[in-house]
């Protein structure tokens, strides 16, 4: 565990407010409908997550998030009322800690907690910054690449297994274009297609 | 010295002292960048006059996410108060402006003693947040037409007139499109009488 983590645990933790959750692969950890988001800070401890924004009944992933890189979830909820603006999806079996926003309001050491913070929002603000710009200028290939690098790249494997459902869903696209753009993707070796597994190349 | 913003925000008058002895004040021309994208800037930012725009950049492509205006939250928040990371987007004056620059320690030591500063220091965060995914909806789910209008609406709205002087470059590389595209959808929302195109104005019905 990083140190950043050990400290928000830490601070935690002497204030009582360790309530540790944990999810299996695929459960929803956040769901962007969901109120309770409003209420309550979530602090993600351990695993790979997937985050995406659902605009009516489609998805547009946003992001992979690991253990260290993004350490309050949903910072943009903090100090404010705006709903959550997207949901996350472990990837692997993941840790968090939920805390109500008034017991962290009551957190004596809590001004500490506020660099991370920012920390935190700065990230998110990359992370986001970098799906707007994939949108406006990135085609189907270079989409998928990117998602399956990002994906190989928090799971730290070069093998991912994963279904063209899966892919079809995050990405918006359907399963016949992912096949389409997969293909040309081994033309131009930059993945390995198998039967049940996609190895990313030059990685 | 124009301290109205910092009045409107309802600050205790002690900090608005402190902030007028400690920020250094920087005056910017319109269509002047004041922070490009990937480079160091750690100072935090309170816009005292003027209007603002912050653009994602990558490459040849821009796209506008929001304006920075006195009537809302007038805070410049881009920073990692831990880490001196780069800044992730471009800022530029769209009017002349005067900006209030201040230490990360001093914004942290106030945030301290001050709920309220502090509480608009991360509430800037996140309706900045919000605007990012604001953008990123509307460039999945909306039309060109639509993000123009918005656009010259919310133009509109920012600089309290209904004739816009802008030209087509402008609106284009915000909207990260091209002129000819622009050119086509203004005479469509014309043609909706949503707005008159003018030699050098657009009238916004």
């Amino acid at each position: 565990m990083d140190l950043i983590t050990n400290q928000i645990i830490k601070i935690l933790d002497n204030e009582h407010c360790l309530n540790y959750y944990r999810f299996l692969s695929n459960d929803l950890i956040m769901n962007q409908e969901s109120d309770f988001f409003t209420n309550n800070l979530v602090v993600f401890i351990e695993g790979v997550a997937e985050a995406f924004c659902e605009y009516g009944d489609t998805n547009n992933f946003l992001f992979f998030t690991q253990t260290a890189q993004i350490h309050f979830l949903n910072t943009i909820n903090v100090f404010t009322e705006i709903p959550l603006q997207f949901s996350l999806k472990a990837t692997t079996p993941c840790k968090v800690i939920f805390i109500p926003k008034e017991n962290f309001f009551n957190i004596k050491d809590t001004s500490s907690l506020y660099p991370i913070l920012s920390q935190d929002y700065y990230t998110l603000q990359q992370l986001i910054s970098d799906s707007i710009i994939n949108t406006i200028t990135k085609n189907l290939d270079e989409l998928l690449y990117a998602y399956l690098k990002q994906k190989a790249t928090a799971l730290k494997v070069e093998e991912l297994y994963v279904h063209r459902n899966e892919l079809s869903e995050s990405l918006d696209f359907s399963r016949e274009s992912i096949s389409r753009s997969l293909r040309r993707l081994e033309q131009q070796s930059r993945v390995l297609r198998k039967p049940r597994s996609i190895i990313i190349t030059g990685f | 010295m124009p301290i109205s913003n910092l009045e409107k925000l309802k600050l205790p008058d002690a900090l608005i002292e402190e902030i007028n002895n400690h920020a250094l004040i920087q005056s910017y021309t319109k269509g002047e960048t004041i922070v490009s994208k990937g480079s160091f800037h750690n100072k935090y930012g309170i816009l005292i006059s003027g209007l603002l725009k912050v653009s994602v950049v990558h490459e040849t492509n821009s796209l506008l996410i929001y304006h920075i205006d006195q009537d809302n939250i007038p805070f410049i928040t881009f920073l990692d108060f831990k880490n001196n990371l780069p800044f992730t987007f471009d800022l530029c004056a769209v009017e002349n402006s005067t900006i209030y620059w201040l230490d990360i320690q001093k914004v942290l030591h106030w945030g301290d003693l001050y709920d309220s500063f502090r509480n608009y220091v991360f509430q800037s965060y996140s309706f900045q947040h919000l605007s990012l995914f604001n953008t990123l909806k509307s460039e999945k789910i909306n039309s060109l037409n639509t993000k123009l209008y918005t656009y010259l609406v919310n133009k509109s709205k920012l600089l309290n007139s209904k004739q816009l002087a802008i030209l087509n470059t402008e609106i284009a590389k915000d909207l990260n499109v091209s002129q000819n595209s622009i050119s086509n959808a203004l005479k469509i929302l014309a043609k909706e009488k949503k707005i008159i195109k003018y030699t050098n104005t657009i009238a916004v019905l």
